[in-house]
This record gives structure tokens, C-alpha cells and sequence, in this order.
């Protein structure tokens, strides 16, 4: 009896490991696929209860944290007071400006500027895991958002949504090490992918020729080429540095990410998906 | 196990799993938080023998891996793995919980998790995840080794109230001896 139990458990570790291992497998280089779906369903399933737990712990930790830190909490919201006043002035001046903008895009043909529909949502959650970068944010597939669809903001592009479920969406920053980016520099036909490298560190311009002329401070856009993740011209980063190391078969680039990581309080997620 | 262990096992993991993501997330430390999803499989294998300590690492891991955008598998495969080798242990040492030290088992959990954790990263890594060696380890093992220490009693409570019935059917050992 002692054996047969033996042979059981070994039989049931062998096949769980078995079942994991090819799930990692699946799930790696993409967003989509059977493990998304695996993933949207369990996220949908466990979501509601993270949620409420969420709800119920948020004002307590924001209680003690604010009891902790009172005064800085207070010179805090005066300089958000001031901040909203400043910007209820610009907004005025912005909504000029912004139909001029949406007039010239639509002139010029400018890809995704001004005119693919996009959704506001507040971050609720930062980096869920220790070996990711991401965030969490307040709207879901409910409000239209899918697995795959670029996310913008704070000055360039944020990530791309990787998880959704009806209320909440878990978007993967450009510097996750999982993120790879088709790019262009500037106004030049030089085009490359970035990858991730890992959070609050430059992004890698990888497959760019050797000796190619690419000034610091030259900012990287989305190259939008068929089958690319993202619609062209987000801004993505601006150059850091570019070298060729001795013998290489492609430039050294750093990109520093256009968009402010660490201060994503709301960010746009374009209702784009790549064309199938 | 019965019906109803089973049910009470699914609901604590399930409870460790919503700590984890949405209170455990927020409790920040250089920039790391604690990890605590390794205590259930290792409480469990510890418990129960190393089937069911397997299983529940495999339940507890993919329903982690749900909510993350991490490698969907990674975290079941390293549970499965704790959880499996937690009950061999235990089966081959006739370890009890009830029966050792008070520190025994908060030093358990302390080993499962960090070894849970630098295992973690170095299967990602493994699987190609290059970002996982960018980590700052010396952040992050200290902050899961001490909410493992803390709370390894807790969890063990849990899992052994969820379990109950099943653990007198682990002390028929395996008679596993060639690990």
C-alpha cells in the first residue's frame, strides 16, 4: 500500500510539473493565445473577490498611512490645490489647441494621433508582482478594453495590456523584460525593436546597423509595420546613448522611456488591436 | 480527503491568494513585498504528504499566476515542486508540526520561500526571462524570509483546520527513499 501511495504521489508531481512546464511554454513571447484565455478566465473568476478585499483594506492602509504622515499629507494637498487651478486654466487654452491639432492630423494622415478612440483609466495597483513591471487599472474588458491594446500617457507609450477582466486590466510597461517594441528613430528610416530591460533602467534598441548616425536625444517612435503590436508614430523614448562596440553586428542604444513610469496616476488605452 | 476538506483547502488557498495580490502588494520594502504563496504548498506537504502538498502548490501557483503578468505556469511549477518536496520531507523525517520546536516551522517556511523565490527566478531566467537576473535579491530575500517567519504559524493554523481529517492518512509513509 505504502509503494502504490508512493508511485501515486510521484505520478501526480510528474504530471502537474509536466502540465506547468508546457503552460510556461505556451505562455512565453505572447500575449494571446490558449494561456491568455486560461488567464482571463481565472482573472475573471478571482478578480471580484481581490476586488472587495481591495475595496475593504485600501481606506484602512490609506488611514494609518495618512495618520502616519499628516503633514505631509496636508502640504501635499495644497500643492495639488494649486496644481488643479493651474491646469483649469490650461485646459481652456488645450481645447483650442486640441481641435487645431485634430484638424492637422486629419490633414497630414498622421497614423493614431487624434484619431483612434481611447480610454482614460486610473492606476489602482503598481507592479503586482517582484519579477515585472506593470500596473493595474480601473477599467476592463467591460468598458472595452482587450488583451493586446497599446496603452499611452504621461508623455509616451506606457505598455500594452496583457491581463483584462470586467472591472480591471493589468498593463505591461515598456520596461518589463517581456515588452519588445517595433521602432523607428526619428524621421529616419532606421528601424529596430526595444526591449524591456527591467523597471527604472534605459530600454535596448536592439538591430540597428553598425556605425549608423543616431544623435543623443533623437526621440523613438512606433514603426506601425505590418503585424507590429502598436499603431505608428507613440512616442516611445528618446536616445541616451548609441554606440557600435568593437566588432559588432549592431549599435549599443539606450533609450530612456518618453513616458514618466513612475507617475502614472492615468493613463489612455487606445482601442487599437493589430490588424489580424 | 474529504468533500468538505477539500472545499475548505480551495477557500484558504484562495484566501492567501487575495492577501497576497491585493494587501501583501501594497506593503512595500525597498521596493519589494513580501511572498507568501509558498507557505500553503509547504504547509500542506508538510501536513498531508507530498501529493497533496504538490497539488495545492499547483492549485495556489496558477491561480497566482492568473493575476500577474509574469510567465502563466512559472509560480505552479514552483509550488508544485515546494509543496512536493515539503511532504517528502516530512514523510521521510515523521515530521509533525504539533510534536517539534515552535521555531521549526516559521524556519521551514523561511527556507521554502526564499528557496521558492531565487528558484522562481532562476527557472524564469531559464525560460528566457533575462529581466529576472536584474532583480535586487538582496532586497527581496530578506523581505520574504521575514513575512515567511511571521507568518508561516498563521498559514500552518490554516492549512491544518482546512486539511484536518488527512493528516493521520499521511503517517502510512510512503516508503519514498530513493529522492
Amino acid at each position: 500500500m505504502a509503494s502504490r501511495r508512493a508511485r501515486r504521489s510521484i505520478t501526480t508531481f510528474a504530471i502537474l510539473v509536466l502540465v506547468s512546464v508546457t503552460l510556461v511554454a505556451l505562455s512565453l513571447g505572447t500575449s494571446t493565445g490558449i494561456t491568455s484565455g486560461l488567464r482571463s478566465i481565472g482573472s475573471t473568476i478571482l478578480s471580484p473577490v481581490v476586488d472587495v478585499v481591495d475595496t475593504v483594506t485600501k481606506p484602512i492602509g490609506n488611514f494609518f498611512s495618512g495618520a502616519l504622515n499628516y503633514g505631509s499629507v496636508s502640504s501635499e494637498n495644497a500643492k495639488l490645490r494649486a496644481i488643479v487651478s493651474r491646469q483649469d486654466q490650461q485646459l481652456l487654452t488645450d481645447k483650442y489647441e486640441r481641435k487645431q491639432l485634430a484638424q492637422i492630423s486629419a490633414l497630414q494622415n498622421l497614423g493614431f494621433v487624434g484619431s483612434t478612440p481611447m480610454i482614460t483609466a486610473q492606476t489602482i495597483n503598481l507592479d503586482i508582482s517582484n519579477f515585472a513591471s506593470s500596473i493595474q487599472i480601473n477599467k476592463g474588458s467591460g468598458s472595452g478594453i482587450a488583451v493586446g491594446m497599446p496603452v499611452v500617457g504621461s508623455g509616451g507609450l506606457v505598455g500594452q495590456v496583457v491581463i483584462v477582466n470586467h472591472s480591471t486590466a493589468t498593463i505591461r510597461l515598456v520596461t518589463d523584460g517581456q515588452s519588445k517594441v517595433g521602432a523607428v528613430i526619428g524621421t529616419t528610416n532606421m528601424m529596430g525593436v526595444i526591449s524591456g530591460v527591467a523597471a527604472n533602467k534605459a530600454l535596448s534598441l536592439n538591430y540597428i546597423a553598425p556605425n549608423s548616425k543616431v544623435p543623443r536625444g533623437t526621440v523613438v517612435y512606433t514603426n506601425g509595420l505590418q503585424g507590429s503590436l502598436y499603431p505608428a508614430g507613440i512616442p516611445i523614448g528618446r536616445v541616451a546613448q548609441a554606440s557600435t562596440p568593437v566588432n559588432g553586428t549592431q549599435m549599443d542604444i539606450d533609450v530612456t522611456p518618453a513616458a514618466n513610469l513612475n507617475e502614472l496616476g492615468f493613463v489612455d488605452v487606445l482601442l487599437w488591436e493589430p490588424p489580424a | 480527503m474529504s468533500g468538505v476538506g477539500s472545499l475548505r483547502l480551495a477557500l484558504v488557498v484562495l484566501l492567501g491568494v487575495v492577501v497576497q495580490v491585493s494587501i501583501l502588494t501594497n506593503l512595500r520594502i525597498a521596493g519589494m513585498h513580501p511572498e507568501i504563496i509558498w507557505l500553503f504548498p509547504l504547509c500542506a506537504g508538510l501536513i498531508a504528504g507530498s501529493e497533496l502538498g504538490s497539488i495545492t502548490g499547483f492549485g495556489a501557483g496558477l491561480a497566482l499566476d492568473c493575476l500577474q503578468p509574469t510567465p502563466f505556469g512559472l509560480t505552479a511549477l514552483v509550488a508544485t515542486v515546494v509543496g512536493f518536496f515539503a511532504g517528502l520531507l516530512a514523510e521521510r523525517s515523521g515530521f509533525t508540526g504539533d510534536s517539534s520546536a515552535w521555531w521549526v516551522t516559521p524556519g521551514l517556511g523561511v527556507v521554502a520561500s526564499v528557496s521558492g523565490t531565487l528558484v522562481y527566478g532562476l527557472l524564469g531566467f531559464v525560460f528566457g526571462e533575462d529581466q529576472f537576473t536584474a532583480i535586487n535579491y538582496l532586497a527581496l530575500v530578506p523581505v520574504v524570509a521575514v513575512a515567511a517567519g511571521l507568518l508561516a504559524i498563521p498559514v500552518w493554523f490554516l492549512v491544518n483546520w482546512a486539511i484536518g481529517d488527512a493528516t493521520s492518512s499521511r503517517r502510512v509513509t510512503t516508503g519514498v527513499t530513493s529522492w
